[in-house]
């Protein structure tokens, strides 16, 4: 290893103990200090887990089940008509505007679905 | 016994919803949490915030947690995302290097001298570090304070080994630069 390595290592791990070293009690290994830090873990814990089964319960009370949630997973076939139908229109009635229309909610309808799909993931 | 049990199993026992487990694992990792995220923000108010905030994910997780990997993998890489998005936001408000200073005042139990060098060598490498990008600090801390391995570093980051090596040694090799300029020490060169 080059010499300048060592020396870079030298110094941060010099750094690093000077801080620790400096660090605030409330930080050290007394037992009181741990039981403190512990508590407010759980407690935040706690909190985070009421305020996630809150929205859970809310949403599935409410039936708050957005538009991506119907694109990307339950109700998929029939808003995915819906989102292709001015496609048919346009084809149907030969019309530009209507066409332009089309692609632009095949447009939106993919992206809000694969907004759906990631918000699925991150609640899985 | 609680306190016997390895730290996946604490964590699967934690997922069941055994606060009693949850309680061990967060004694045996407090410091080491606290620790590593000072090495990574520089303060300790805010490693102190970002560790109890990265140990409650982990009881959340706990329910779909399974032990595909060592526990301190995934203790390292959430408190690696918390570090991260708390050093982007401070990027992105305060600039480069913002934030880096320590928030505790300097001790005075050493010559007057001997603090000075102390201070300056100290502030060097805090500013060096803060000098780097984020997942590059992140990477060089795991490596050179936490002693992880390559591979584990490659794990808790998200990168390939062959990325993972270059840039830690990309950004030990800007650490050196700066220290080198900051400190005009020979060896460094």
């Amino acid at each position: 290893m080059p010499r300048s390595d060592d020396r870079t290592t030298e110094l941060i791990g010099r750094w690093d103990e000077w801080e620790w070293g400096r660090r605030p009690e409330r930080i050290g290994p007394d037992e009181g200090r741990s039981r403190e830090f512990l508590r407010v873990v759980l407690a935040r814990a706690a909190r985070a887990e009421a305020a996630e089964r809150a929205e859970s319960a809310w949403e599935s009370a409410a039936g708050r089940r957005g538009l991506s949630h119907r694109l990307a997973g339950e109700g998929k076939p029939i808003a995915w008509m819906i989102a292709t139908a001015p496609v048919f229109w346009a084809m149907a009635s030969g019309s530009r505007a209507a066409l332009v229309v089309g692609v632009l909610a095949l447009t939106v309808g993919a992206l809000v679905e694969r907004a759906g799909l990631a918000r699925q993931g991150r609640e899985n | 016994m609680p306190s016997a049990l390895r730290d996946e199993e604490l964590m699967l026992a934690a997922g069941r919803g055994d606060t009693e487990a949850f309680a061990v694992l967060v004694g045996r990792h407090r410091e080491r949490a606290v620790r590593f995220c000072f090495r990574l923000v520089g303060d300790w108010s805010t490693a102190e915030d970002l560790a109890q905030d990265g140990l409650v994910r982990l009881f959340l997780l706990g329910r779909r947690y399974q032990p595909r990997a060592r526990f301190t993998t995934l203790l390292y890489g959430v408190l690696k995302n918390l570090c991260l998005d708390e050093l982007r936001w401070r990027r992105r408000w305060q600039g480069p290097g913002g934030g880096c200073e320590s928030d505790e005042p300097a001790g005075e139990e050493a010559g007057p001298e001997a603090v000075v060098v102390r201070d300056e060598t100290a502030a060097a490498v805090r500013r060096g570090l803060a000098a780097l990008e984020p997942e590059h600090r992140a990477a060089l801390v795991l490596r050179e304070l936490e002693g992880a391995g390559h591979a584990e570093i490659s794990a808790i980051m998200g990168w390939s080994l062959s990325k993972t090596k270059v840039t830690i040694h990309r950004a030990k090799r800007r650490l050196a630069r700066i220290l080198e300029e900051a400190m005009g020490d020979a060896s460094l060169r």
